[in-house]
């Protein structure tokens, strides 16, 4: 079966930027609800929630691409939750939803190198539309699993170490 | 629609069989996974054809079809046997103990779906 | 036209395939042990490659299926006397199956060489001629005999489905040509009364003028007129239909098939009364529904918290009766549905046999395989995750533990070593035991070794008891073997086989005595599902600590708990036994409740096998929690195990006692 990507965007705001992700990728939008914290995690996981009786991480994409590394939780804050390729159930914390927008895939601008606040490596690309500029995000490459579990090694081994000097 | 029941340890071959069947347009199949599954499941409902596989733990194809065939509902009812041997002893118990045919293994849905169509119409 | 899906069919081949290998694998042994084969046993061995046979075939696994067919042959001559069990059959035929698994590998990944394939086969035909008295003979008849009736099967007729039968036909109506006669003459004894035209239709009760015109078909029409040509026709027949052999082969056989019906019913009559009628069901299908109850069991007990904030006493005294009913049958269903997923254990121990043998056979030493317990029953979804560890422990205990036919002669034991796998029920775990009467570890030589390997710290040799330095073999790179074989490797294992026993929430114990032998004790929980557990608090946070590894609860007298060193570490002293406490918000890093312990509790847990107590503010109710994974998206956090929904729809985490501790030893 081939993949069908979705032309579809959902776009969102983290700090002052608009984002997009692939529509088809976005299974629900809902307020913040109870999040169970993990200890030891790192500081973009927020912990974990019950998504449609799976056990589903939250993570916050400000704190994780250093946009906003004190955000304020309230019952107002938006998820996003997503489905990845692999089939793992995600939420995902952002400034606001904004709005869908219908994009043409094959005709994306590269992403650049600088001028955005998430390295290019998590990029599909860039989308125009009169003055908007929209980021599109490489959700699954973000969500990576592998690429999850190295960076929660990674902030914990920097937290033990901090707390052991403590 | 006529209620098909497929007797055969493996499951690889009732899904094989089963998938043909629905392909051809015999949603209404029931399976069984040996001689004895298959006659308490012929016990409880009134099928139109078996397919039974010969070589079965519990109790073989052949008993099945005897035991079967003492029951007034299945005197007549169409029984095919799948064999993987089609030689003359398979034949001649097959005959004897009263199946209506056979269907040689490994087979394609197309052959099994024709021999389904013959004996159902006959 | 439909077409079936190869790769979904060879899938389900593979998965039974693996079972009659089994069954095979235990029978085979069984004759080779015992150095005789009954007449049950060669039927079911019979049938097994029979069916492995037609079930490659049938997902065009070609060159598996003709050496299968050469095995069936010999099988066949087997059970119709032809043949006699010898000494060395067994062994013989075990081999012949490891080829086949062999050549079922390759084929499947495509790359089955056909030197290769001829070769292999043309050996394994000819050892298995060697058991009879004209191997010459049996050559041509096998030869024969695939040809005439399982030309099915051979690679090069598969293109053309039914080419052969045609040719078989074909062939014996030309060589009798008054067997045309037999073909059509039975039918006259059953219905006197048809005429024979109709009759060659292979009806018996029906003149089926709709058959005559289904050309398609037709064959027996062909058969009348030209002798079947069509390449379907053989596809299918019908019994009425007879055979085309003379009467005195006829006879031949089916005096021999009338042998074989009287075996099958005796065969009927042993396993019959205690017959289940029985399905295999995907586990993933079972999960699903055990998902659905969880999913059940959680909305239950919204319902519940919300009813208890009802006012109307009345309505909420009558709701909850009802929903206490609701909550039993939900247990009802919940055990139900447990029940499907739990395979004896002999599933486990059928996996043995054959691997100590061929280990046994390789180290030169006679060892006897014992086990009990084979309907003890087992999670089947643990099962994978088990066998792997027990090979593993087994195969050590072989190679290292069990001595040498000679040294143990030397040393006043019998010849042949004992290993003893058992599994029991105790508790609300299973418990296994594999146990051997070899030498013992070598404890001392351990502990060097850990020392060498810096594991441990020779001070901490000093204080361990011998079952912690027993231990230690589980510790990564060990091996204390003089040589490093390749039996059991360069002691890379033994610490993967404690990490998959603890992965399943499981434990392990060793008891060793020096020239005495080892036991290895598993303790493993009931099922991966299901988690009977404490709710406790910590601060504003509640986890769920599994009650299978609490042992008691208390508020400590200030003159029990200990400190050490620079007061980093408490210890909580318990009749006599010295137990580190673990303030578990410090572990989680929440702010508590209580700072002392006199305000909050202790709670002592097993951890593997020492105890520890963990400090909370207080515990909670004890409730049923369907176990969630957790590490789908991260590494393991420390002291948490897995996840649950909880009744409010939140999630619930749940202490994993294991690895509170950061144990750099074991």
């Amino acid at each position: 079966m081939a993949i069908i990507e979705s032309n579809q965007l959902l776009t969102f705001k983290l700090g002052t930027e608009t984002y997009g992700i692939q529509i088809n990728k976005v299974r629900e939008i809902l307020t913040y609800p109870t999040v169970t914290p993990i200890p030891d995690a790192s500081r973009w996981v927020k912990g974990v929630i019950n998504l449609r009786g799976e056990v589903a991480p939250v993570i916050d994409l400000r704190v994780r691409f250093n946009i906003n590394n004190d955000p304020i939780y309230t019952q107002r804050t938006i998820i996003i939750a997503v489905k990845t390729q692999d089939n793992r159930m995600i939420g995902l914390v952002v400034d606001e939803v904004s709005d869908m927008e219908n994009v043409d895939l094959e005709r994306l601008y590269p992403a650049p190198d600088m001028g955005t606040s998430i390295s290019p490596e998590y990029l599909k690309g860039l989308f125009k539309k009169e003055e908007k500029m929209i980021v599109i995000l490489d959700i699954d490459r973000i969500l990576d699993k592998d690429e999850m579990k190295r960076l929660s090694r990674q902030s914990t081994e920097a937290q033990n170490v901090y707390s052991a000097s403590a | 629609m006529p209620k098909i029941l497929i007797v055969d340890d493996s499951n690889m071959l009732r899904d094989m069989v089963k998938y043909a069947l629905n392909e051809g347009g015999y949603p209404e199949v029931t399976e069984a996974v040996d001689g004895v599954d298959g006659l308490a499941k012929a016990t409880a409902t009134a099928f139109d054809l078996i397919v039974t596989d010969i070589n079965m733990p519990n109790m073989n194809g052949f008993d099945l079809i005897v035991e079967l065939r003492k029951l007034p509902t299945y005197v007549k009812t169409p029984i095919l046997t799948l064999t993987t041997e089609k030689n003359d002893e398979m034949k001649a118990k097959g005959k004897a103990v009263g199946a209506t045919g056979w269907i040689v293994k490994p087979f394609v849905p197309e052959q099994l779906l024709k021999a389904v169509g013959i004996v159902l119409s006959r | 036209m439909a077409t079936f899906d190869i790769n979904k069919y060879r899938q389900m081949f593979l998965e039974e395939a693996e079972d009659i290998f089994e069954t095979i694998d235990t029978l085979l042994l069984g004759a080779e042990e015992s150095n005789n084969m009954d007449t049950e046993a060669i039927n079911s061995l019979f049938r097994s490659v029979h069916t492995l046979k037609g079930n490659s075939a049938s997902v065009e696994l070609a060159m598996f299926a003709a050496l299968a067919h050469e095995l069936e042959f010999f099988m066949d001559r087997l059970r119709n006397g032809e043949l006699t069990f010898a000494e060395g059959m067994a062994s013989l035929l075990l081999e012949g199956i490891d080829t086949l698994k062999q050549v079922l590998e390759l084929e499947l990944s495509e790359q089955l060489e056909d030197h290769f394939y001829e070769t292999t086969k043309a050996v394994l035909l000819q050892k298995l001629n060697s058991f009879s008295e004209d191997a010459a003979e049996i050559i041509i008849i096998s030869e024969v005999y695939a040809d005439e009736e399982f030309g099915l099967i051979i690679p090069e007729t598969f293109g053309d489905d039914f080419g052969l039968f045609d040719n078989h036909v074909q062939l014996q109506t030309d060589e009798t040509p008054e067997s045309m006669e037999d073909y059509f003459g039975f039918f006259d004894d059953e219905i006197p009364s048809l005429v024979v035209d109709e009759e060659m239709f292979g009806f018996f009760d029906d003149p089926a003028p709709a058959v005559i015109n289904e050309d398609a078909f037709g064959f027996f029409d062909e058969m009348d007129i030209k002798a079947v040509t069509s390449d379907e026709s053989e596809g299918f027949g019908f019994f009425t239909e007879t055979f085309s052999a003379p009467e005195k082969k006829v006879e031949s056989t089916l005096k021999v098939s009338k042998e074989t019906v009287n075996i099958d019913k005796e065969v009927k009559k042993v396993k019959i009364d205690n017959t289940v009628s029985s399905i295999r069901v995907d586990l993933s299908k079972i999960d699903e529904l055990m998902n659905n109850i969880g999913e059940l069991v959680i909305a239950h007990s919204m319902l519940t918290q919300y009813t208890s904030t009802m006012e109307d006493q009345k309505i909420k005294s009558d709701l909850s009766e009802r929903l206490d009913l609701i909550d039993r049958h939900i247990r009802e269903l919940q055990e139900s549905v447990m029940s499907v997923r739990m395979v004896p254990m002999e599933t486990v121990f059928s996996k043995f046999p054959r691997v100590i043998r061929d280990t046994a056979k390789k180290l030169g030493k006679k060892i006897d395989f014992r086990h009990s317990g084979e309907s003890v029953e087992i999670d089947k979804a643990m099962i994978e995750g088990l066998t792997d560890p027990l090979m593993h422990i087994v195969r050590n205990a072989m190679d290292h533990g069990i001595e040498s036919s000679e040294h143990r002669l030397k040393i006043g034991k019998s010849e042949t070593g004992i290993l003893m796998m058992s599994a029991e029920q105790a508790n609300g775990q299973m418990i296994i035991k594999i146990q051997d009467d070899g030498s013992g570890i070598n404890v001392e030589r351990v502990t060097a070794k850990a020392i060498e390997n810096g594991v441990i710290e020779e001070h901490q040799a000093t204080q361990m008891s011998k079952e912690e330095k027993a231990m230690l073999i589980f510790a990564p790179g060990l091996s204390t073997a003089q040589e490093v074989t390749d039996i059991s490797g360069r002691g890379v294992g033994m610490d993967v086989v404690m990490s998959n026993i603890k992965k399943l929430g499981g434990i392990v114990k060793v008891e060793t005595e020096d020239g005495y032998g080892t036991t290895l004790t598993i303790a493993l929980p009931l099922t991966l599902a299901i988690l009977d557990g404490l709710n406790i608090r910590v601060g504003e946070e509640q986890f769920i600590l599994p009650l299978s590894v609490i042992i008691e609860s208390l508020n400590p007298e200030p003159e029990m708990i200990k400190q050490i060193g620079d007061k980093s570490s408490e210890i909580l002293m318990l009749r006599n036994e010295f137990i580190p406490i673990i303030r578990l918000h410090e572990l989680f890093r929440i702010e508590p409740k209580y700072q002392e312990f006199s305000d909050g509790l202790l709670i002592v847990v097993r951890s593997g096998s020492d105890k520890i107590a963990l400090f909370v503010d207080e515990f909670m109710n004890q409730q049923q929690f369907v176990i969630k994974p957790l590490d789908k998206n991260f590494r393991n956090a420390r002291g948490i195990g897995g996840a649950t929904v909880r009744g409010d729809g939140t999630i619930g985490l749940i202490i994993d006692t294991m690895n509170i501790l950061d144990r750099t030893t074991y």
